[in-house]
């Protein structure tokens, strides 16, 4: 992987962060492709399958791996369409879980890139920590990791699929209502 | 026990210190209840009247329902209160809360529309379910799942009994705090009271068991996207929570009488519904039922004090 294609490839999570921390919200939808998904799960505290905690559960109650990541429900699963829909609610003037807005701070760190299966397409791995404060004194942390598929379109990088994956398990925020 | 003779001398009498077991525990329609309390009615006596209407969201179709696999579990600064009575019986918030959710195309035609009809039933207990009419929408708006939801409909009636073909249940409090919820979003949920303003939510999607896979998967999306903590609707209901909870708490606030007298008078016993029907879909019948059965409750020592209300 050239040099030259990391710093890129930085440099553009880092504009997407700040159109978020910005509330560019229009600017942001623009860097998805029509077709991408936009993918949030969970986690699930789970005993792994050596565990001898719990001796009354069978095997068979067990996760294969002590590393059971997704959660079949999911926490978000956009399109396009509804990732615009979630950014007209907030021009409604009327969405109250952001009326006054969070404030937010989107740190993103630990990129990686390698080759997608085409080529004009990237794996980019990510973490994200996002400090989000709200009203007087509230404040929340999300934290979590991201993997995205980047693809070229038209010179310019757009995110093709989007999995975040956030780390708590009963979530402390009271709310999702920022985006990642 | 390791080192148990030599810790303990021999003297822990095992057998008195085992898990403390439930004193009752029972299910209905593959929901499970427990309670401590051996005194408490059983579980059908408990639930009365409310099991007609749990049928409704549940027992639908031949094999009841099953879960999304996974659920959300959230933590909300809020009294667990708020959130039983708002399922419990507030019909009225809706087009103002959730009216950006609505606007942005993420609602049903049934909250927006002219037609008016539904009421809010007590079924007795505590117990709370809203209606709206038979002839209205009360699903999600996904073309998948309407055109399943006007395929079903007889079968419901014929299953069900006459009682079905009256009104559509679209939400419901289980006294005091399982509350359900069937247009917008499947989901069933427990109120789980962590302290005076925590609240903890497990809340599970569910789906007919005997309804196509493309209808669960368009009942697992409509679920995820308006309810849960990134719900367009729900997002908005925990900010409102939160800030009532703020609000009740103070010390002005606290010399003052909240007002729940909307639809006082208005309220009768329908025998066909068997529960107190409001005239109006829009009314503060169950609120009131709910904090009489609580403030009953709250007051007294024992069960055998209470009369079913």
């Amino acid at each position: 992987m050239r040099d030259e294609l990391l710093r890129d490839v930085e440099q553009f999570l880092y504009r997407e962060a700040r159109m978020l921390d910005e509330r560019r919200f229009h600017e942001w939808l623009e860097l998805f492709t029509d077709d991408v998904r936009y993918w949030m799960v969970g986690r699930i505290s789970r005993y792994p399958r050596w565990s001898k905690a719990i001796t009354v559960l069978g095997p068979d109650r067990r996760a294969e791996t002590d590393l059971d990541l997704e959660e079949e429900l999911g926490i978000l699963d956009e399109t396009k369409v509804t990732l615009e829909g979630r950014v007209a609610r907030l021009e409604t003037g009327m969405a109250w879980a952001e009326d006054p807005p969070s404030r937010t701070r989107h740190l993103i760190t630990n990129i990686e890139v390698e080759p997608g299966e085409t080529a004009p397409e990237l794996k980019v791995y990510s973490n994200f920590l996002i400090y989000r404060t709200r009203a007087e004194s509230e404040q929340d942390f999300y934290v979590g990791a991201r993997q995205d598929l980047l693809r070229r379109v038209d010179g310019a990088w757009k995110i093709a699929h989007r999995k975040v994956v956030l780390d708590q398990n009963v979530l402390l925020p009271k709310n999702v209502s920022v985006f990642f | 026990m390791p080192f148990i003779k030599e810790a303990y001398y021999g003297a822990l009498e095992r057998e008195k210190w085992g898990l403390i077991p439930v004193a009752q525990l029972d299910s209905y329609k593959g929901l499970v209840f427990a309670t401590f309390d051996p005194e408490a009615p059983p579980l059908r006596e408990y639930l009365g009247e409310m099991t007609a209407y749990l049928d409704l969201f549940f027992d639908r179709q031949e094999g009841g329902i099953e879960v999304v696999g996974g659920l959300h579990k959230w933590i909300m600064p809020c009294n667990w209160k708020l959130p039983a009575e708002n399922f419990a019986g507030d019909g009225y918030h809706v087009t103002w809360s959730h009216v950006s959710a609505i606007r942005a195309g993420f609602g049903g035609d049934f909250r927006v529309g002219a037609d008016h009809t539904g009421t809010a039933l007590s079924p007795g207990n505590g117990h709370c379910v809203m209606t709206v009419g038979s002839n209205m929408i009360a699903d999600p708006p996904a073309p998948e799942i309407q055109a399943y939801e006007e395929k079903i409909w007889p079968d419901i009636v014929k299953r069900l009994g006459p009682r079905a073909a009256t009104m559509k249940p679209v939400a419901g409090t289980v006294f005091p705090n399982f509350s359900m919820l069937k247009p917008t979003s499947r989901t069933f949920r427990v109120w789980h009271a962590r302290g005076p303003e925590k609240t903890e939510v497990w809340a599970w999607v569910y789906v007919d068991k005997a309804a196509p896979p493309e209808v669960k998967e368009a009942n697992r999306l409509a679920a995820l996207r308006v309810f849960g903590p990134a719900g367009v609707f729900e997002q908005d209901d925990m900010d409102n929570w939160q800030a009532c909870t703020q609000t009740g708490r103070g010390v002005v606030a606290r010399r003052h009488p909240l007002n729940y007298e909307m639809g006082l008078g208005h309220d009768r016993y329908d025998d066909a519904l068997k529960a107190v029907s409001s005239e109006y879909r829009f009314s503060e019948n169950n609120h009131r039922h709910f904090y009489q059965r609580w403030a009953q409750l709250m007051a007294a020592e024992k069960w055998a004090e209470l009369k079913h209300a």
